[in-house]
């Protein structure tokens, strides 16, 4: 990679990777999206362009029996990936410092459940919550549960790599000032820290957004997240409500994600503000 | 350097221990970055630790500010045991190479970091971050944000981070190395002024430049691999370094290598080629090195001089460099400007005052 945009190429050289990139990106990516956003609003779909455009599946997507979808998804996603934030943060923290072998079996118990295929993972949880003592099957809280187990390898790994670029003058410094522990903790290591912890959160939202094998194990009938409500709609051949719903879940999903980019920028830097300011 | 050196002398409050290392040794996963290093630095002094890069500058002062744990041997700062105690009990004030000025607090927030971290009330926190930004010359910057400062600003408000909680120590890590010489030199003037004002507090400064040590510190310790290698008052351990290699370290050296023939009148006699020397001082006899400056040469100078034949000739605008070779050594020389430099390829003879020309062992 390096080597290859080192800005050493010809330019005739550079043009064709540029192109290659974007057609790439054109036919794997914003193809199939652009389809799904058109099959969304047709009416009909027989020749090469879809017919008799229409917002009718939208209304169908938000009023019908997935109705409950995009909260569902939305609050699943949201306590999943924050407890995933909390929890991978504390144990990133803590595993720093510690013996290397106590790091790998640490790290080893988060990254788990992400090395196993999601559908064993909803399995597991299954076959492990439908017994006394603990019962959760046909629980919103086994869905968290399994959204938390998948996603929470990803925060883990975002934030851990994100105190491994810390340059540890900064810390040094402040302990030397005389900052005690969670002082240090909360003013500057975790205010350093805030790009890689919006980074942490929004992967693990979005996994959990789309997250749909682990789910399809252990969903109760009352959360229906949207991942299943699509399959469902597709399954049963509404393929252009579907796509509504896709599109609603896509929308939903980048709105969070650009909102927790805010606060980041809010909390870590303050510095675009300012740098007009200037 | 020289007209510095009366004030300086008198300001420095000689009245105790400042800080005190015995026999520390650090060591990284089982290698010795600091070997059983003893120095201590009065109250109020300013000690540069000079030495060559891995030479465990930087550990000597993580070890003193409680982030590298000895392995062996005890820190102390104004007579008491540190060694076992954490960063923070330890009042230290540290200015690291990069500054770490806390990129999400403005100016005065970094300043005040210290004592907000003591719970000093809001408003003297405020108050004492916008006088530690005066000390340093930069109040008008109190509600910028690091990234908006230059590399001298963002230093000025790094010292002013660590004074503002008015530590008895303060250490410099390398504060100016990524500085241009000019503010560079600026900002060793400023420290020297700080010092004046502050004559009770003791500075650690650690620098690769011999010229900032010189010019800023009252002794100077050097360090080669993990050891002290030498020290003492900057002045004479410029004039009479102990050893070749706190010669070299410490501003240039000739090194000429010499036979010791005997004592006379207080001088020593030398052989160095084929002619014969008088140097400073010492006893014994057999090989040594003689150790004279590049500006202590003269050139022209018959007295106490030797023959040798121009290699070189530099014109460095206020300067001449000159590099001789006499025999097979070579040899540089520095004086002012000269009118009519020699020319290449020619003989010249230069001379030195013995009092300027220590012997050294060859080692
Ligand atoms: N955190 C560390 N881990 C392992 N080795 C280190 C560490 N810090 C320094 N060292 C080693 O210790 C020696 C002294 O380093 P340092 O004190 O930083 O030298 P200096 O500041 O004089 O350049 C070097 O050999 C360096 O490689
Ligand atoms: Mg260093």
């Amino acid at each position: 990679m390096t080597t290859l945009f080192a800005g050493r190429e010809t330019r005739p050289v550079r043009f064709a990777l540029w192109g290659a990139a974007w057609l790439l990106l054109l036919v794997f990516y914003a193809g199939p999206l652009l389809l799904i956003v058109l099959a969304s609003f047709a009416g009909q779909w027989n020749g090469a362009l879809p017919s008799h455009l229409t917002w009718r599946h939208y209304g169908q997507a938000l009023t019908g029996d997935q109705a409950g979808s995009l909260w569902a998804s939305l609050a699943t996603g949201m306590i999943a990936s924050t407890a995933a934030l909390a929890l991978g943060t504390t144990a990133a923290l803590a595993l720093r410092g510690a013996r290397p072998a106590w790091q790998r079996i640490g790290s080893l118990a988060f990254y788990l459940p992400s090395a196993v295929p999601t559908v064993s993972v909803g399995l597991g949880l299954l076959v492990a919550y439908s017994r006394r003592p603990v019962l959760l099957n046909g629980t919103v809280a086994i869905v968290v549960l399994a959204h938390l187990a998948i996603v929470s390898a990803f925060a883990f790994g975002a934030v851990q790599a994100g105190l491994a670029r810390l340059p540890p003058e900064y810390e040094d410094v402040a302990a030397g000032l005389g900052a005690r522990r969670f002082y240090l903790l909360r003013r500057v290591t975790l205010p350093l820290l805030a790009p890689y912890l919006g980074a942490a959160f929004n992967l693990a939202f979005a996994l959990s957004m789309g997250e749909l094998a682990a789910t399809i194990m252990v969903y109760p009938p009352g959360w229906v997240t949207m991942p299943i409500s699509i399959f469902a709609l597709t399954d049963r051949g509404d393929t252009f409500e579907g796509a509504a719903l896709t599109v609603i879940l896509a929308a939903a999903t980048l709105l969070v994600l650009g909102g927790v980019a805010r606060v980041v920028a809010r909390a870590g830097g303050r510095a675009r503000k300012d740098r007009r300011a200037r | 350097m020289d007209g510095m050196d009366g004030p300086r002398a008198a300001a420095r409050a000689e009245t105790g221990a400042g800080i005190g290392f015995a026999g520390v040794t650090v060591a990284y996963g089982g290698a010795v970055a600091l070997a059983d290093f003893t120095l201590d630095v009065r109250r109020g002094e300013i000690l540069a630790l000079i030495g060559p890069s891995g030479s465990g500058k930087t550990t000597a002062l993580r070890a003193l500010a409680g982030f590298a744990l000895p392995v062996a041997g005890r820190v102390t700062i104004a007579g008491r045991d540190v060694t076992g105690l954490a960063p923070a009990a330890r009042g230290i004030g540290m200015v690291v190479q990069s500054y770490a000025l806390f990129p999400h607090m403005r100016v005065a927030e970094n300043v005040a970091f210290g004592l907000a971290a003591r719970g000093v009330a809001k408003a003297e926190q405020r108050a004492r971050a916008l006088a530690c930004l005066r000390l340093v010359g930069v109040e008008g910057l109190a509600e910028r944000l690091p990234r908006q400062l230059s590399g001298g600003q963002q230093q000025r408000v790094a010292i002013a981070r660590a004074l503002a909680i008015r530590p008895e120590v303060l250490l410099l890590d390398e504060p100016f190395s990524a500085l241009d010489a000019q503010i560079r030199r600026a900002m060793v003037e400023e420290v020297g002024r700080l010092h004046a004002a502050m004559p009770e507090l003791t500075i650690l400064h650690v620098t690769h430049d011999q010229t900032e040590a010189l010019s800023l510190a009252h002794r100077i310790g050097i360090l080669r691999g993990g050891r002290l290698e030498a020290a003492g008052e900057s002045r004479a351990l410029y004039q009479t370094p102990p050893t070749r290699f706190a010669a070299e370290f410490l501003g240039r050296a000739n090194l000429l290598p010499v036979e010791v023939l005997g004592v006379e009148n207080g001088a020593a006699m030398v052989r160095f080629g084929t002619a014969v020397l008088r140097a400073r001082g010492g006893a014994g006899r057999g090989r040594r090195l003689l150790c004279v400056r590049p500006h202590a040469l003269r050139l022209h100078q018959a007295e106490n001089g030797f023959a040798a034949r121009v290699d070189g000739v530099r014109w460095q605008g206020e300067t001449h460099a000159l590099d001789l070779v006499a025999g097979d050594t070579r040899v540089h020389l520095t004086s002012s400007a000269l009118r009519e430099p020699p020319r290449p390829g020619t003989m010249v003879t230069v001379g030195f005052d013995p009092a300027d020309a220590p012997l050294l062992d060859d080692a």
